[in-house]
């Protein structure tokens, strides 16, 4: 045993009398060590530090681009709040072209004057099935109509009797109320005894409250 | 000769090991840097908001029957 290690020791004394006797040897071995630590140094603590502090000027740099933008929107609503403000009293033909709840009375009193100053004759108003809920799309007998986002339909058909210049006032004046409504279809039938019948299918819209952009 | 050999290229190898660890850490900073982290719910109050009333529609609206 003490032989042994007296043999390891004699061994790597002679290994660094080597080595002292060759400098550029111990050179490369500094230059190769120093490689080395520096890897590791950059590895194990450079990167995470930088990596923090890049992380932290980035997020800086994101709230102040967060507040800018946000400065920016309370200035669109403020500005929209005054223009609201200014544009409240002429608000109202909104409202009426576009209510809140389906409001068909309304429409059927409506289409009744119009019926009456064009002197045709309303023998049928028919309201068809008022959505609560669903999708924005409307299907009127197969086809589909594409309606603003939030806008639910009243589908509605209306037939009146009458002459033909009378028929057409009567359409005119419908298509040019308030209420917004769009007719879809237009069937107008001659009877044996000369008159005339149109059959006029359409939508109109509504936006409940809950549904506004 | 030959140790001289080895040395030299386990310098080269390291030198290039050290330029790939200094361009990793120099991705890493950017990638730290760059990214963005906004809160859904904040990103939902940034969209922008025109705050002119569309007063053509509503002059055309008044025009027609009540």
């Amino acid at each position: 045993m003490a032989l042994q290690y007296k043999n390891s020791l004699a061994r790597y004394r002679k290994y660094l009398q080597v080595v002292q006797s060759q400098p550029l040897f111990v050179a490369s071995l500094w230059v190769i060590l120093s490689l080395l630590l520096v890897i590791l140094l950059v590895v194990m603590a450079i990167r995470p530090t930088l990596v923090t502090i890049g992380g932290l000027v980035g997020q800086i740099k994101q709230q102040q681009v967060l507040a800018a933008r946000l400065d920016e929107k309370i200035r669109q609503v403020q500005k929209a709040a005054a223009e609201l403000q200014a544009a409240r009293p002429r608000l109202g033909v909104v409202s009426e072209s576009l209510p809140d709840f389906p409001a068909w009375e309304g429409l059927a009193e409506r289409w009744e004057r119009i019926a009456g100053e064009n002197g045709v004759g309303l023998t049928e108003v028919v309201f068809e099935g008022v959505p609560i809920s669903g999708v924005a799309e409307e299907i009127i007998k197969g086809e589909r109509i594409n309606l603003p986002q939030g806008v639910k339909a009243v589908r509605f058909s209306v037939t009146v009797t009458g002459q033909y210049p009378q028929i057409r006032g009567w359409l005119a004046t419908l298509e040019k109320t308030r209420r917004l409504v769009l007719i879809k279809r237009l069937k107008i039938i001659k009877a044996e005894d000369g008159s005339l019948t149109a059959v006029a299918e359409g939508v109109s819209g509504f936006m409940p409250a809950s549904e506004s952009l | 000769m030959r140790n001289r050999s080895l040395d030299k290229d386990v310098v080269i190898v390291l030198i290039s090991t050290l330029l790939t660890v200094a361009s990793w850490v120099g991705f890493e900073v950017y990638r730290a840097y760059a990214e963005i982290n906004l809160p859904e719910a904040v990103e939902k109050h940034l969209t922008p908001l025109n705050p002119q009333i569309d007063y053509t529609t509503i002059e055309k609206l008044e025009k027609l029957n009540p």
